[in-house]
């Protein structure tokens, strides 16, 4: 559970805080009510009200009426998601975070049940003790349209905050390096400049979701996985139209040059590596040598 | 080629002085653009990327002049087919056996093992070197530019291993080519205590005959003594002489 802590991606800590329980009475409005009218922010408009679960994590309560109001469920009120709340609320039975989250997608698919059942399917579904739940990719209250640019632009700090981690990787025999592998790659190079550029343009380069999926992601070993070997074609093809089976080896795989996997690239690498300072210690050497005899003769002219 | 009375030689014609303008510019155009891209995680491309309008721009900047480039190339490689072919012309270029000796024997005297230089004639071994670096570096650089520009094409043919090494290729081949200019050839034609603060005859095509004495001799002993008849050549060799001690080590 400890763990489950770095799994967040700053805007999703406080989507995970804010979906926490309670609910009050029936009332739909999220933004705040004039008193004396009691309604969900008499409470939740509290910065102060947090809640302490049996793991003895204590978490915040208290919701932005302004982040609902600006997210894409802006109109749909508390009890749109937060049903079965009546006042004063039930025992919460989650024992942790982790339940508690995975409840709350309870609401998610009543709206959304494929992508629900999507990620249920998943690899990421099934994890002991954790998982992920929909809010760690979408955040809770300040939820925004799946489609936009910036949600893409953050696919890969989202995936980061998980397959980056050493120590969470090794728990599940991942390797912890396939961001630096992305990023050295033509993908990742290029997307993570566009994202610099700008969180406003849609990035056009391929980022983790459009090869490994979206809620569906399945383990890399599955046969059904869209990048293994007899998938991957296909998969390239959702942008590279005309590409045929020779096509997906120009992509690394997630691997550095090695002898054994990419000979060419690697002795590609080897030859450079070799040749530049071969060529320009040569060189200076060429150039002092120059230089220190047109020094002596000038002198020895005068 | 010209040796009159005048004290200049016209060394390059306006071809080649063009074709070395437009070459500038296009490396220059293609070092930074592409350099952006190979080391984009240093502050300074950040930086310099978003000024020049995001790396969508950086990239069609990128392609138009590497189009740019691979025509000027094969421009380049039609003309020396002719030369060859038709006009039959001295391949003042190719590498012979003495450029090799002149090497060791220019270091040599440089050093003080050796008491006179290597006489040079069109071209000496730094400007042949040179040339066919820039020769290999550009064909390389071209093949696999293309490679990256139509990856699916090229894997219907090869190997998909081929774009991932071209990537590899494609910057260190880069890299080394920008080192070279700017150590060796900003040395060799700015900085050198000979020519500093700079060698303009790619520029005005002209060298002075002095320098023509003393930098290419063999090709100035020739141009003398088939073109301009004796007097010149007397002329020539005797500023050689006059200015031999310049040369000459301690």
């Amino acid at each position: 559970m400890r763990k489950r802590a770095l799994v967040f991606v700053i805007p999703l800590l406080l989507a995970g805080a804010a979906v926490a329980a309670s609910n009050q009475t029936a009332k739909a409005d999220a933004g705040p009510v004039p008193a004396p009218t009691f309604d969900c922010m008499n409470c939740h408009g509290n910065p102060d009200l947090t809640m302490t679960l049996p793991d003895n994590e204590t978490t915040s309560l208290h919701v932005s009426a302004t982040m609902v109001q600006q997210s894409v469920h802006g109109q749909i009120g508390c009890e749109g998601c937060h049903t079965g709340y009546d006042f004063p609320h039930p025992a919460v039975a989650a024992q942790d975070r982790f339940d508690y989250e995975k409840a709350a997608m309870a609401a998610c698919q009543k709206c959304h049940p494929s992508e629900v059942a999507g990620l249920q399917s998943s690899i990421h579904a099934g994890l002991q003790g954790m998982g992920i739940v929909c809010q760690d990719c979408h955040g809770g209250h300040d939820i925004q349209p799946a489609q936009t640019a910036s949600l893409r632009a953050t696919t890969l700090a989202l995936c980061t905050g998980c397959h980056q981690n050493q120590d969470l990787m090794q728990q599940y025999g991942l390797s912890s390096s396939v961001v630096t592998t992305y990023l050295k790659d033509f993908h990742g190079r290029t997307s993570l400049l566009q994202a610099e550029d700008s969180q406003e343009a849609w990035i056009n380069e391929a980022v983790c979701i459009d090869c490994h999926g979206v809620h569906t992601i399945l383990s890399v070993d599955s046969p059904n996985s869209q990048v293994i070997r007899d998938n991957l074609t296909t998969t390239c093809q959702k942008c590279h139209q005309s590409a045929t089976p020779n096509f997906p080896s120009g992509w690394m795989a997630h691997y550095a040059p090695s002898a054994s996997r990419t000979p060419v690239v690697f002795l590609a690498r080897t030859f450079y590596w070799i040749m530049i300072p071969f060529t320009v210690i040569g060189l200076m050497i060429h150039i002092g040598i120059d230089i220190r005899h047109h020094r002596r003769s000038s002198k020895a002219k005068e | 080629m010209s040796a009159d009375s005048t004290n200049y030689i016209v060394r390059f014609s306006v071809r080649q002085r063009i074709e070395h303008i437009a070459l500038i510019v296009i490396f220059t155009a293609l070092a930074v653009t592409g350099l952006l891209q190979r080391f984009y995680t240093g502050w300074f491309a950040e930086w310099a990327i978003v000024r020049i309008g995001g790396v969508e721009t950086v990239r069609v900047i990128h392609r138009i002049f590497g189009g740019v480039f691979t025509l000027a190339l094969f421009y380049h490689l039609v003309i020396l087919t002719h030369g060859l072919v038709v006009k039959h012309s001295r391949q003042s270029m190719l590498l012979t056996r003495k450029d090799f000796t002149d090497v060791v024997d220019s270091l040599r005297y440089a050093l003080g093992f050796r008491s006179s230089r290597p006489e040079f004639g069109r071209f000496n071994y730094r400007q042949k070197f040179e040339y066919w670096g820039l020769m290999f570096g550009s064909v390389i650089i071209t093949a696999t530019g293309l490679i990256l520009m139509f990856p699916a094409a090229v894997t219907t043919i090869l190997p998909g291993q081929f774009v991932a090494a071209s990537v590899v290729i494609h910057g260190w081949e880069a890299t080394l080519a920008v080192l070279t200019i700017i150590v060796w050839h900003f040395y060799e034609v700015m900085l050198r205590p000979d020519v500093f603060p700079a060698d303009t005859s790619i520029f005005t095509g002209k060298i002075s005959k002095q320098r023509m004495a003393e930098e290419h001799s063999l090709e100035y002993a020739e141009l003398v003594g088939t073109e301009a008849g004796i007097e010149h050549a007397d002329y020539g060799l005797e500023e050689t002489q006059e200015q031999e001690p310049t040369a000459e080590p301690g």
